[in-house]
């Protein structure tokens, strides 16, 4: 996935401060100044709110109760600048005016190079920059194993942004979110990143927790997240899900070891086809 | 790669999800009981967010089943308990009574028993709306996904479906046991009814009522012609519109007049229009337009447009507000207008018929007393009271103008210019102008135009004038025998150039062109070479003139000769004769000496000038001015002397008054001794003799024995005791100038119009058949038909015996075998 996307000036200025706010949103201890006419409009459960004449409408306040407050953070930002974080690389300039220290706590010890080339880009959509705010922060950088030996790329600067540890959960989180909240443009949005942060991440612990996540938080008729899983199953570890029935039912309890096992499967598999 | 330096781990939440089950009756608990806060209007202490979150959780639990069961319960219970209570509550005996019901309430007590109970269901429908689209907002979640994946309609509509089966299904105390349903559309339909009869009724209540019943569908499969309004309502309300207006439409035809009618209905139609925008719905616009409309329009136009009140009568009255009215009805219910075309078709033939029978009754009229009083020297010229026939001719013209004027202002006024109904009207002019009990109507035309080139537009201005040609022109539009119109206009043309008494050459002339935009080119040629002729003479008359003078006699006594040299094929001159020698034979008249001298002359002149042509002389046309000396003899006052008279009379009569120059005053000519002398036809004399000698003022010769006939054996002397009262004198012969035929002139007419119309026939066949070669007798007719539109309509039968006589002479013969009649060129 690339693309650039630019706020609008007024919708910046709407989120940096709360004049003409009607509405206040909180969740733990976070408190936002918003718009109805904006939070309406994207999401369902809002409107519901704003309409329903209870406590909600008659203070114009919402309180949102058993939500991570980063998460929230991170829904509300997209709803105003159209994006969050974490992000593509080429994000940064426009996300980094919007850092603050609510919504990241951890970044990544490794940073996989994004490479470019003169045409085109090999993986510099992958959706796991933050703007870094914190000069800190070291992350060392490595060469992908996947990027075949004779080819030239061209590393990118990542300047101003970290790599976070575990974007493909951040994003399959979003993904139930906005289900929860009904903001289908930012279901898409997820979906999206968590399929391109699959080719640097899949091998990790970040996507283990993932798959559990996902087989969990979202009805079982939502393919969106869940085609996208199988689809890496088969593409990274030469597993095919649809083979072993029943399987997909026992997802929400993937762990790590499963994981290990499944790898090393398609492996041989491999081996002995190949 | 897990952990970082310290650093907090990023985790989204996994509160509430697999490993956390919920308590599905504590959650429905929580949620029932702000469900019942909503329904008693308690809702600001709700959150929201908190109800939002417990649905959500359901669902995502795979309760949404449950769920959605128990919320349907709910309404349910909410419903059959606590709404239908309230809506018995408004049931009365003043509601439940039936509008027809004999001694039963009062309108008003109806109508304020009816909106009450209006009143209570649209507060309940509007409170059910209100709470549930409150229960939509909190199930959100549940319609999004359970709904969605199993197929279930939403909660919202879940429970519109539970208020029509709780409430409006629910049966009624009534005895017959009626729904709630059947008594709201009866209480509508009454209250509808009261403002049909003129009560002031809540509108705005009964459109809520009917927003209701289109929002609700009578089955579950929510088609969309199952809406309660359009399957329950409305098929009621058009059922009990239809009989209203039938009854209506009988009353009506009974007790009003036919203008009323149409005011009423229209009226009703606005209403219905009206009352859907304001009460009803727009989608029964049409159906409820179309119900008035076929009881009060389609189904009774007839009547209507046949009341003693109805077309007719408003054609005769000029009402032509009315006639726009069922004009406009009319076109409502037939884009033909069959029925009020056929009114005013029938209506135009019988007024043009009276016209015509008019016309014929004045013409078979006795002629007043005038012819016998003019013998007597007092009435009018004997020419004049002739005329009688030829008043009635221009009166039927006149008669049809103003007709025709009456149904353009009515087509102009009423009809909206309407183009079938102008062709409409034409026909019907046409059909009775071409009657085959009226076959006058050329000649008429004609006539008229003769009258009004003779007298008519005298002292008229050019505006006049062209108006007046204007409205021949109309006329001649209907004709369709259009060659026995050039006949009569020929003849009568002829007449008016040859005796000089058309006032005007010019209007003469536009006339022509008038006729030839009109007709076509053909039709004028033969009436313009007639002008032609008319100036060539002319030029002739003087070019004589000029060579006798040039021959250096100076004769005191020469005579001079105008003339006329009109080309024998263009001039109908047979028309002229009135002679019994009908048969072409025109014996040779003997000319007095002095005339046949100068008539030698002109012949000797024209043939150096045109060699080849011959000229032929009619004796029966033209008139000379002789001067006539009467001697001394003793008169009836005792004078004595002399008189010079200028005597101006037909070219037979100077013929005959010549022979007595000859003759000794003692001497008188038999009848047969002048018959021999001049060779003159038979009817012609006897003619001429009667003005020389029977007409009193001009009795230049004395008839023995004296009588108004004049027989072979009567004799005839030189009256010398003539006495006249004026220098010039005008001997006029009977039976000159334009008039109504005769009916033995008319059947010779009309065979000389056949017989050129067969050889019309013939040239049309020659011609379509020399360029298709080969052709079925069906398709040659057709084709002769339409080649002859422009000139007259022949008679199938005229045509086949055509062919048949082309067959006989081998321009064509038949095709042997062809399966239909068929016919091949013969070159
Ligand atoms: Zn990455
Ligand atoms: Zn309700």
């Amino acid at each position: 996935m690339f693309g650039l996307t630019r706020t609008p000036p007024s919708m910046q200025k709407a989120w940096d401060n709360g004049e003409y706010s009607d509405l206040k949103v909180t969740c733990g201890s976070d408190v936002y100044d918003l718009h109805k006419v904006i939070v309406c409009h994207a999401s369902s459960f809002f409107k519901g709110a704003c309409r329903f004449p209870g406590k909600e409408s008659q203070n114009s306040h919402v309180d949102i109760l058993d939500e991570d407050p980063c998460m929230v953070h991170r829904m509300l930002s997209y709803i105003y600048l159209s994006d969050y974080e974490p992000s593509t690389i080429w994000q940064m300039p426009y996300l980094s005016q919007n850092l603050d220290s609510r919504g990241l706590k951890s970044y990544s010890t490794t940073m996989h190079c994004l490479y470019g080339r003169e045409f085109g880009f090999i993986n510099s959509g992958c959706a796991c920059m933050t703007p870094s705010s914190d000069p800190s922060i070291e992350q060392t950088t490595f060469r992908p194993k996947w990027v075949p030996r004779n080819k030239e790329l061209v590393p990118m600067s990542s300047d101003g942004g970290a790599q976070v540890a575990n974007p493909l959960l951040i994003h399959a989180s979003m993904y139930a979110l906005a289900d929860r909240y009904g903001i289908p443009t930012l279901s898409e949005m997820a979906k999206g990143k968590f399929f391109d942060s699959l080719r640097d991440h899949w091998d990790s612990e970040d996507f283990v927790e993932a798959v559990a996540y996902i087989y969990s938080s979202t009805p079982d008729s939502d393919r969106g997240l869940r085609d996208t899983v199988i689809a890496a199953f088969k593409q990274y570890m030469g597993f095919n899900v649809e083979d072993v029935p029943g399987i997909e039912d026992k997802l929400h309890q993937f762990d790590t070891l499963t994981f290990m096992v499944l790898k090393e499967w398609g492996k041989r598999d491999r081996q002995r086809t190949g | 790669m897990i952990a970082g330096r310290g650093r907090q781990r990023i985790r989204p939440p996994r509160r509430g999800l697999h490993g956390e089950e919920i308590d599905f009756e504590n959650t429905w608990a929580v949620i029932e009981s702000a469900f019942r806060e909503i329904h008693t209007k308690n809702a600001s202490r709700l959150s929201y967010e908190e109800l939002y979150r417990h649905a959500y959780r359901v669902v995502l639990k795979k309760k949404g089943e449950e769920l959605y069961k128990r919320v349907r319960d709910f309404e349910h219970g909410w419903l059959s308990n606590e709404v239908r209570g309230s809506i018995q509550a408004l049931f009365s005996p003043n509601l439940l009574a039936s509008s027809q019901a004999v001694g039963g309430t009062t309108a008003n007590e109806r109508r304020v028993a009816g909106e009450k109970f209006l009143k209570g269901l649209k507060q309940a429908w509007g409170d059910h709306q209100i709470c549930m689209s409150m229960l939509a907002d909190v199930l959100m979640y549940m319609d999004r996904v359970y709904c969605q994946d199993h197929h279930r309609p939403s909660i919202y509509t879940t429970a519109m479906i539970l208020f029509r089966d709780d409430i409006l299904n629910s049966p009624t105390s009534d005895v017959d046991g009626r729904e709630v349903l059947e008594l709201l559309n009866h209480v509508i339909l009454d209250q509808i009814q009261m403002e049909r009869d003129g009560d002031v009724i809540d509108k705005h209540l009964i459109k809520s009522c009917v927003h209701m019943l289109d929002s609700l569908h009578q089955d579950d499969i929510e088609a969309e012609d199952q809406r309660l309004y359009n399957a329950s309502f409305e098929a009621a309300y058009l059922d009990t519109s239809r009989e209203f207006y039938r009854l209506e439409a009988d009353l009506m035809l009974r007790d009003s007049d036919a203008g009323a009618y149409c005011r009423h209905t229209r009226r009703r139609i606005y209403e219905e229009e009206e009352r859907c925008r304001s009460t009803l719905l727009d989608v029964t616009q049409p159906k409820i337009q179309k119900v008035v409309e076929d009881e009060l329009i389609k189904n009774r136009i007839h009547e209507l447009v046949e009341m003693e009140s109805g077309v007719r009568f408003m054609i005769d009255n000029d009402r032509l507000d009315e006639l726009n009215l069922i004009y406009d009805l009319n076109s409502r219910v037939d884009d033909k207008k069959a029925e009020l075309m056929r009114a005013i078709q029938k209506r135009i033939v019988e007024m043009g018929t009276d016209i015509n029978n008019a016309a014929i009754a004045a013409s078979q009229a006795p002629a007043p007393a005038v012819v016998e009083a003019s013998d007597k020297g007092k009435g009018p010229l004997p020419e004049k009271s002739l005329n009688q026939q030829t008043v009635a001719a221009i009166k039927w013209v006149e008669d049809v103008l103003a007709l025709k004027d009456k149904y353009d202002t009515i087509w102009d006024k009423s009809f909206k210019q309407d183009q079938p109904l102008q062709t409409a009207l034409t026909r019907s002019f046409a059909d009775f102008i071409n009657s085959p009990t009226f076959p006058r109507s050329s000649e008429y035309i004609s006539l008229f135009i003769d009258e009004n080139m003779k007298k008519g537009i005298k002292g008229k201005t050019e505006m006049e004038v062209d108006a007046v040609l204007e409205k021949a022109i109309i006329l001649l539009r209907y004709v369709q025998d259009k060659d026995l119109f050039e006949r009569y206009y020929k003849k009568h043309l002829c007449r008016r150039l040859l005796m000089n008494k058309s006032i005007s050459n010019d209007v003469e002339k536009q006339m022509i062109s008038k006729m030839k935009i009109e007709l076509g080119n053909n039709f004028t040629l033969k009436l313009e070479s007639m002008f032609k002729d008319m100036t060539i003479s002319e030029e002739l008359t003087s070019g004589f003139k000029k060579h006798v003078e040039g021959l250096g006699e100076k004769d005191p006594k020469r005579i001079e000769l105008a003339i006329n040299v009109l080309t024998s094929m263009t001039w109908p001159l047979e028309t002229m004769d009135n002679g019994d020698d009908a048969e072409g034979h025109r014996p040779r008249c003997i000319y007095p000496p002095a005339i046949d001298r100068i008539k030698r002359g002109f012949e000797k002149y024209y043939n150096e000038k045109h060699s080849g042509r011959q000229l032929t002389w009619l004796g029966n046309m033209g008139s000379a001015d002789i001067k006539a000396v009467f001697p001394r003899v003793p008169q009836k006052d005792g004078s004595f002397k002399e008189r010079r008279h200028d005597l101006n009379v037909s070219t037979y009569g100077m013929i005959i008054l010549l022979l007595f120059n000859e003759l000794p005053a003692d001497q008188h000519l038999t009848f047969e001794e002048i018959q021999a002398q001049t060779n003159i036809p038979r009817t012609d004399l006897i003619r001429n003799l009667q003005s020389l000698a029977v007409a009193p003022k001009t009795r230049i010769l004395i008839k023995e024995p004296m009588s108004k006939d004049v027989k072979p054996s009567d004799r005839f002397t030189f009256n010398e005791g003539f006495q006249g009262k004026f220098v010039k004198i005008k001997v006029g012969v009977v039976s000159s100038g334009n008039k109504v035929e005769s009916d033995r002139e008319r059947r010779e007419t009309e065979k000389k119009n056949d017989d050129s119309r067969g050889f019309c026939i013939e040239a049309a066949v020659v011609r379509i058949m020399k360029q298709r070669k080969e052709l079925s007798h069906q398709q040659l007719v057709i084709e002769t038909l339409n080649q002859l539109v422009g000139q007259f309509k022949p008679e199938v039968g005229m045509i086949k015996k055509r062919i048949e006589s082309l067959i006989e002479r081998e321009y064509l013969e038949r095709i042997e075998g062809a399966r239909t009649d068929s016919y091949r060129y013969l070159a």
